[in-house]
Order: C-alpha cells, then sequence, then structure tokens
C-alpha cells in the first residue's frame, strides 16, 4: 500500500539558522562583505541626511558663497553662525545638502540605466542563443559593432541631440542605449554553453517547451551571473553618466556627483584650494565604484562554485 | 506488425566534406538494429570510446539525425513524422544518461525531473494523481518517497539520483528505454540495485531497452541480445551467451580477454595483443548470430 | 646520487618492509564538525610487492593516497600516525626534504593523465623537469647525449617509441597519456609508487596493457605499489594483497587469493558477492544502505550502521591468519554469509 507523500520542502530552514549561515558566508568572503558595507554606509548616509538636515539647500544661492566649513556665514548671520558642515560652493550651494541629494540621484541613474541594460541585454542573449541560425547571426553582428563604437561617443551624440534639459530619469535612459551592448555579449556565451547541458536535454526530452526551458531551466540557474552583470552594469553606467556631467551634457538643475564635479571644474575649486568642495564628490565617487567592484567580485566567487573556499 | 524503433543501414559522419577543418570521422557506419514490441528485450551495445555507441543511442533518440540510412518508429522515418506522432515518440522513446549529476537542474529539487514531464505530457488529471503516480515510480526503484522528494540533487547519493532518472523512466511508461552507461558514474554495490530496476521495466513492464555500455559484465548480466561496436561498425551480435560464451570476432574476443574477472584464479589477457589487433584489422564482421 | 648508484644500493632482500604505515589519520576541518576522510589506518607491505586499497566513493582512499604522498591539501590535514619508509618517517620531514623524497623515492601514477600532463610541453621535457628537480648538485648536471638517452630507456620501458619524446600531451591517446605519467613516475627508480586509480579513465583492453606494462617496470625496479581503485576485478588480477576501505577505515587486509575466497568482514563480503562476473547469469545482490557519510561519524563500527545496528565500542583489529587482518565486530560479522 503506497503511503502517498506530498513533497515536503526538506530544505527550509529556519530564519534564524539562515541569517546565521548568511553572516557566515559573508565573513568567508570579505569582497562581498566589505563592498555591501561600502554601498550600505553611502545609503544610511542619505537616509539619515534626509531625516537631519536641511536637504534643500543643494540649490543655489541658499548661503553665502566659497565659504568654508563651519566658517561664519555673513549673509545668514542670525540662521547660520555656525556656518555649513561641508561649507559652501561658489554658487552658495550647502555641499552637505548636495552630497544628500545627489548620491541617490546618482545612484538612480546607475539603476536604471543598468536595470534596463541588463533586461533587454539578457533577453537579446537568450534569444540569440538558443535559436542560433540567422537570429544569431544578426543580434551578434549588431552587439560586435555596438561594441566597438566608444559609448561616450554614442553618448555624447545622444545627449547633444536632446535639447531641452535632461532630467535625471532621460539621463538613465540615455546611459541604457548603450548598457545593454555588453551584457547581450557575455550572457550569450554563457546561455551557449548553458545550452549544452544535459539537464536542457532531459528537460527537451521531458517535452518542454522552448521559452520554458529558457526561463524556467537555464535562467535561474544563470540568475548570479546576471547578478554579477547588473552590478558591473551599474558601475559602468555611473561612470558613463559622470563622464557625461563633467562635460557639461547633464541635468543641469540637478545636484547629481557628476554636475557637483562639472561645477568644480567651471570654477577651478582646486586651484582655490576648496578641498571642502572637491573633497567629497570624489570620497563619494571611489567609494561607490570601490564597492560596486568588490560586490562583483564577491558575487563572482558566490557564483562560481570552483572559485568558492568553503568546503 | 512493425517493429517500434529501427535503425536501417544508419551512417552518421562528422566533419569532413569542403569547407569543414574537422577531419572526416565515420562515427557510425552501416548499422542496422530493431526493437520488437511484442516480444521485449534488453539488447546491449557494447564497445569502447569511439565505437560509436554512444551516437547510436543519440540516432535512436532523434538528437541526431543520421547522415544516410533512417531511424524508423513504428514503421515511420523520424524524419517524416507530423508534430504530433513527434510529441507521441518523445514520451515513447525515454533515456537514462550516464551522467547522475548533470542531469539534475541544481536549482530545482528532484521533484522537477519527476513531474515535469507529467505536466508536459498531461498525464495526470489533478496534483494528487500526479503525486501518486511519482510516489510509485519511486518505490518501484526501492526509494522511499518521503526521504527522496523535496531534495537537492546534491543532497542524494550518486546512486539514489541514477535511481530517481530510473523512477522518471518508470513514470512516463514509455515503450522504449535507451540507458546510456547508466551505472559506470555509480558506486559497485549500487549497480546492482539499479540494474535490477532497468532489468525488471522490461521483465515486469514489457519495455524494450537498449543498454549502452563499455562493461561487458554488467551487460551479459542483464541483456538477452548484444551487438559488438568497433570504431562505428557492427563485427559481431547476437544472443548475449553465444557471444561471451563463444565469441568469433577477434574483437570480441580480445575484449572478452582483457576484462579482469574478481577472482584471482582466472588470469586476464592470454591472448597475444599484437597477432590479435593485427587480425581485427582485416577481419570482416560477424554480423547477427543465430 | 646518480641513478647508477642508487641502483646498486637499492638490491634489498624479499623480506623488508618497503612501506610501514602506522595509525595514519586525515581529517578535514568543516563549518559542519570534523570529517575523518583517513581514521586510523594500518598496514604494511613488503619491498616488491603489490597492494590494492579498495573502496567505495567515500571510502577515503584517494585521500591516504595522498596523505601518504604528503599532498594533502587545506582544508584537509594530516592529523596523526607514521608513514614509514625504509627507516624514515615521511611525516617527519619538512617540506624541502619530503619535496626531495617525493619522485625519488615515493613516487605516484595520478587518475587522470589528462589532467597531469602539462599540454604545452614536449613529453620529453616534461621527464627530464622531474629528474633535473632531484639532481643534487651541479656537476651532476648531464649532458645532451645524456638526456637523449635517458628519455629513450624510459620510454622504451613503457613500451613507447623514442619519437614520442618530440611529442605534446595532445597528440597522445589516453594510454599513451597515462604510460609517460608512469616513465616520470619510474624515472627516479623509487621504492614506492602509489598508482591512484591509473586506468580509471581507459578502455577495457588499454588498461590491461598500460596495467601489464606498471606491472613489469615495478617488478624491474623491485619496488612495491599501492594500487588505488575501486574495481575489484583488476585488484584480483593485479595486486598480492588487497586491503578494503569503508568509511575511512581499514575493515580487511589480507592476501588476494584469500580475501577473495573467503572474506571475513560482512562488507568485503558484500562487496564480492555484488561483483557480476562473465561466467554466468546470477541474481543481482547489491549492497543495502548508503555508503557511509563521513561527517561526525561515531565511534564504534561504520558497518554496523549501514546495516541498521549498532556497536559503539572500539572495534579490535584482529589477525585471522598470516598477513591476515580484520575489524573484528562481533554484532555485524555475520551478516550475508
Amino acid at each position: 500500500m503506497t503511503t502517498v507523500v506530498e513533497s515536503q520542502d526538506l530544505t527550509k530552514k529556519s530564519f534564524k539558522r539562515r541569517l546565521a549561515d548568511i553572516i557566515r558566508y559573508i565573513r568567508r568572503n570579505p569582497s562581498l562583505g566589505v563592498g555591501i558595507a561600502l554601498l550600505a554606509s553611502l545609503v544610511l548616509f542619505v537616509i539619515i541626511g534626509y531625516a537631519t538636515y536641511e536637504v534643500e539647500r543643494f540649490r543655489p544661492l541658499s548661503g553665502g558663497p566659497d565659504l568654508a566649513p563651519f566658517e561664519f556665514d555673513p549673509y545668514h548671520p542670525e540662521t547660520r553662525s555656525g556656518g555649513y558642515i561641508l561649507g559652501t560652493d561658489r554658487q552658495g550651494r550647502d555641499v552637505m545638502s548636495v552630497m544628500i541629494a545627489g548620491i541617490p540621484l546618482t545612484l538612480q541613474i546607475g539603476l536604471i540605466a543598468g536595470l534596463i541594460g541588463i533586461t533587454v541585454g539578457t533577453l537579446l542573449a537568450f534569444i540569440a542563443a538558443y535559436y542560433g541560425g540567422w537570429v544569431d547571426q544578426i543580434i551578434s553582428t549588431i552587439v560586435d559593432v555596438g561594441l566597438t563604437i566608444p559609448g561616450i561617443l554614442i553618448l555624447i551624440v545622444i545627449a547633444v541631440n536632446i535639447q531641452s534639459g535632461l532630467s535625471v530619469q532621460q539621463m538613465g535612459l540615455a546611459v541604457s542605449a548603450v548598457a545593454w551592448v555588453w551584457p547581450a555579449r557575455t550572457i550569450r556565451s554563457q546561455v551557449l554553453v548553458m545550452r549544452e547541458q544535459l539537464y536542457v536535454e532531459i528537460a527537451r526530452l521531458s517535452g518542454t517547451s522552448g521559452f520554458s526551458i529558457m526561463f524556467k531551466e537555464m535562467l535561474p540557474n544563470l540568475a548570479p551571473y546576471i547578478g554579477a552583470s547588473l552590478v558591473g552594469s551599474v558601475a559602468s553606467a555611473i561612470l558613463a553618466s559622470v563622464g557625461l556631467e563633467a562635460l557639461g551634457l547633464g541635468p543641469f538643475d540637478s545636484p547629481t556627483l557628476g554636475m557637483t564635479i562639472y561645477w568644480n571644474i567651471q570654477f577651478s575649486s582646486i586651484l582655490h584650494g576648496m578641498w571642502w568642495w572637491f573633497g567629497p564628490p570624489i570620497v563619494v565617487l571611489a567609494m561607490i565604484f570601490v564597492g560596486l567592484f568588490l560586490i562583483t567580485a564577491g558575487l563572482d566567487e558566490w557564483s562560481n562554485p570552483r572559485l568558492r573556499k568553503r568546503v | 506488425m512493425p517493429a517500434v524503433l529501427e535503425a536501417k543501414n544508419v551512417t552518421k559522419v562528422f566533419g569532413g566534406g569542403f569547407l569543414s577543418r574537422e577531419q572526416e570521422n565515420i562515427a557510425v557506419n552501416d548499422i542496422s538494429m530493431s526493437l520488437d514490441q511484442k516480444n521485449p528485450k534488453i539488447i546491449a551495445v557494447a564497445g569502447e570510446s569511439g565505437s560509436g555507441k554512444t551516437t547510436l543511442a543519440r540516432l535512436l533518440l532523434g538528437i541526431a539525425n543520421p547522415t544516410s540510412g533512417s531511424v524508423e518508429y513504428d514503421g515511420k522515418n523520424l524524419k517524416d513524422i507530423s508534430r504530433t506522432q513527434r510529441r507521441e515518440f518523445r514520451r515513447e522513446v525515454q533515456p537514462i544518461f550516464q551522467d547522475p549529476y548533470g542531469s539534475y537542474n541544481p536549482f530545482y529539487k528532484v521533484d522537477h525531473v519527476l513531474f515535469s514531464p507529467i505536466n508536459n505530457f498531461k498525464m495526470a488529471e489533478n496534483r494528487d494523481e500526479a503525486v501518486y503516480m511519482v510516489n510509485q515510480a519511486l518505490e518501484m526503484v526501492g526509494l522511499v518517497p518521503a526521504e527522496t522528494l523535496g531534495r537537492l540533487p546534491h543532497q542524494l547519493s550518486g546512486g539514489q539520483r541514477q535511481r530517481v532518472m530510473v523512477a522518471r523512466a518508470l513514470l512516463l511508461k514509455p515503450r522504449v528505454i535507451l540507458a546510456d552507461e547508466p551505472v559506470s558514474a555509480v558506486d559497485a554495490s549500487l549497480r546492482a540495485t539499479i540494474l535490477d530496476a532497468v532489468s525488471r521495466l522490461n521483465k515486469e513492464l514489457g519495455i524494450a531497452v537498449v543498454y549502452v555500455t563499455h562493461d561487458l559484465t554488467t551487460a551479459y548480466q542483464i541483456s538477452d541480445e548484444i551487438m559488438i561496436l568497433y570504431k562505428g561498425n557492427l563485427v559481431e551480435a547476437g544472443d548475449v551467451e553465444t557471444v561471451i560464451k563463444n565469441p568469433k570476432h577477434p574483437y570480441t574476443q580480445l575484449l572478452i580477454d582483457s576484462i579482469p574477472e574478481a577472482d584471482p584464479n582466472k588470469k586476464w589477457g592470454k591472448l597475444d595483443m599484437k597477432k590479435t589487433q593485427e587480425k581485427i584489422v582485416t577481419a570482416p564482421s560477424v554480423g547477427w548470430r543465430k | 646520487m646518480t641513478t647508477k648508484q642508487k641502483t646498486a644500493s637499492k638490491k634489498s632482500p624479499v623480506s623488508e618492509i618497503g612501506i610501514d604505515v602506522k595509525d595514519l589519520k586525515v581529517h578535514y576541518d568543516t563549518p559542519d564538525g570534523v570529517v575523518k576522510a583517513v581514521d586510523g589506518v594500518s598496514f604494511s607491505l613488503r619491498q616488491g610487492e603489490r597492494m590494492a586499497l579498495v573502496g567505495e566513493s567515500g571510502s577515503g582512499k584517494s585521500t591516504l593516497a595522498m596523505a601518504l604522498m604528503r599532498l594533502t591539501r587545506a582544508p584537509g590535514r594530516i592529523a596523526g600516525g607514521q608513514v614509514l619508509v625504509g627507516d624514515q618517517d615521511l611525516l617527519d620531514l619538512d617540506e624541502e626534504e619530503m619535496r626531495l623524497q617525493r619522485l625519488n623515492e615515493v613516487a605516484l601514477v595520478p587518475q587522470g593523465a589528462m589532467n597531469s600532463l602539462n599540454p604545452v610541453m614536449k613529453i620529453k621535457n616534461q621527464i627530464l623537469d622531474g629528474l633535473y628537480d632531484h639532481q643534487v648538485s651541479r656537476d651532476e648536471k648531464m649532458s645532451k647525449e645524456e638526456q637523449i638517452q635517458v628519455v629513450e630507456r624510459l620510454l622504451l620501458a613503457v613500451d613507447l617509441a623514442p619519437g614520442v619524446a618530440e611529442m605534446y600531451p595532445h597528440e597522445l591517446s589516453g594510454g599513451m597519456k597515462q604510460r609517460v605519467a608512469i616513465a616520470i613516475a619510474t624515472s627516479m627508480e623509487p621504492r614506492i609508487i602509489v598508482a591512484d586509480e591509473p586506468t580509471s579513465a581507459l578502455d577495457v583492453v588499454v588498461q590491461r596493457n598500460v596495467m601489464q606494462t606498471l606491472g613489469r617496470l615495478q617488478e624491474g625496479l623491485h619496488a612495491s605499489i599501492i594500487l588505488i581503485g575501486h574495481d575489484m576485478g583488476l585488484v584480483a588480477q593485479f595486486s598480492d594483497h588487497v586491503g578494503v576501505m569503508y568509511a575511512g577505515r581499514l575493515v580487511e587486509v589480507g592476501p588476494v587469493k584469500t580475501v577473495f575466497k573467503s572474506p571475513k568482514h560482512p562488507y568485503t563480503r558484500l562487496l564480492i558477492k555484488s561483483l557480476p562476473t562473465l561466467s554466468n547469469k546470477t541474481d543481482f545482490i547489491g549492497i543495502p544502505g548508503l555508503p557511509a557519510t563521513l561527517l561526525n561519524l561515531p565511534e564504534g563500527c561504520a558497518f554496523c550502521l549501514r546495516i541498521g545496528k549498532t556497536n559503539p565500542n572500539l572495534i579490535p583489529w584482529v589477525k585471522v591468519e598470516k598477513d591476515h587482518f580484520i575489524q573484528d565486530c562481533k554484532n555485524c560479522a555475520s551478516y550475508g554469509n
């Protein structure tokens, strides 16, 4: 007599155990830990900033110009006798407010471009790799040509052609136009390999349709790789956007990190020794890039079992 | 009544040709075999690496196309069958592969590989019926459903994974099973259980089995007939007792002579290698023995 | 010492002990506990004899092979015991001394020669590599002619044409590559050869050739050979002695004829019974249960656990007859009889 058993989940651990596992893993994968910590600290900084500081002062003429940190503001003697934590820039922006407002904007651009880039790239990669033939040929050719053209060139052309001022979201979209190319290439290689796996063959022999195989069989296994690509994409997108903004092609009214750098260049802040103005954006950008890089390295180690240092 | 699956003078050539960089490789050279439905047997396809046995299996499974000759299912050429017929073929001819780990998608629990074909081929009316079928199949291969379902592939041993694969084949109640080295990657002590399960599939459920292997000993143990392949050619075939006990082709003789028996008193390697190899090159195929 | 001097000093009487392993332990530290991959293995082998260590996956035999060569890698570590070759305990030596011992006294023929040969080096350079590494002083450096002679001699000894010296590994077949590995392993005329599943990736006919070559070489050198494997048939044909491993421990050790004819430990018994033969069709007998997991394996009899019994006491290592020892657990001794 068969006692029928429904599939129990023999892999469910208690929440506490799972948390302990995650913490233990992060300890053994310092890249991931440190990377996440760097970005988390920036996010925390922004949250606390919005809660406690007057972020509206990112606009020009919020305070007296060229004030060093904590220097007395002669234009607002009663309200700002203690000065500003990070001083002000040449146009009277409160640098601290600029940082608090700017970080999420820059990250937003990176995320929009990164997510769109990865989504489009993954879709095209799957279609090209799975169906092969002329579909693959067309997509691969476009990708290969796209890779040889310098991204910044395309971005400049796009930015210059958008006559009206660029918003942060539009920046994100513009960068995504070039962000999909590299992921398409790398993910296609991964799918080509995966296509030959035995379990894909068995899925086919079990009657699974093409689309199902792509999204149900292959995609979940590619998730770590795609995750790592996403982080890389976000980093490149931020870099590209900062580059565009520094050239003066960004959203002028927004205090993004790149625009801050633009203003720094315009007003020769380094020559004037205004370290409180050029210092913070550089430090923050460095933290963002190092953090994202470390996360990618950490994800790489996680997704590639051969690199894993655990037993 | 036509055979359920039949290979008619199939040849498979890789590479060669004007634009190809690869050297021409005749993987399978003019081989014929048939699987009967009324009297389903276990036929072993034995040979070493490069013999073409895996290619032959892939041709029979329909995942590779012959360069010449044809593979027929119920009398119809695989190339000519309709979509619905092809779906039916997919269901009725099932594989068991050698790699008990690679056969599983590491993302899903092993249940996935059992329930997926039931869903795709609409073999059960509802979830309960599907669960019942899966439980039955697992028990038939000696596995305890409560300890097997719900686990990820790496949580089971190689032997258990391979048995789940056999259960999967059972589930689909195919007419033909193609087992490609199903026990090579499994410990010796577990081989017997798996081979026993395969054998019972044939004896109790009437499923024809093609057992591809390089291990003549296990082939001898479970098969009714055997085909010996050498470099893509069929050199000898027939009733397994006849071929093994009284091999006529020099290659078969060499193969049997080289097998180390687990009995220190029966010494291996009595045949003279050089002379036998010379004979092999010139000897014609013995074909199917009566 | 030049190879000539070595040969002269190596002639030893048959009864001399080639390798004596005493209570060897190899442990792996994992976050979930200690895995005792090799849990107190002892055996000795006379110079010139062949021993096979068999076991299923997880039995610890490959770990043991690596430990004998002191090639154990973190997170594994040798946790105790002695490996005596001649009078020298290999576990006592420091890294540099052990490096000199390898190839010189103890050589490894690895599994899967495809992976052990350098794909971008010619065969002759790979053979010479090992020899150079062990030259004691500079004035011992070989001249070009000597080099060619040595390589040719080694290749001929493994039945390979001298022309192979100029080839690259990808130009050779699996059997040929394995022969090259054997040639390299025996180039310094070691006392002990450890062969870890040397033919598992090879076809049966090639396997027989390679094993016969290996056997001939071993006899010529009067070396002892430890063959690690899972193919009982190969063991029966090739070795003089056999040791059966289960769950990191030796359960039975003895002359191959006696162990195969009348195995005394139930695991050995079942293992032999589960082997199919070409003589007659039999009913299938497997071994019930699963191979042991080594994580936090409790003290006492590991095999009892497999058949659903327990015996938590320390199992004595008992001599059944000359050279024949078993783990004597009263609880499961009669299983499968």
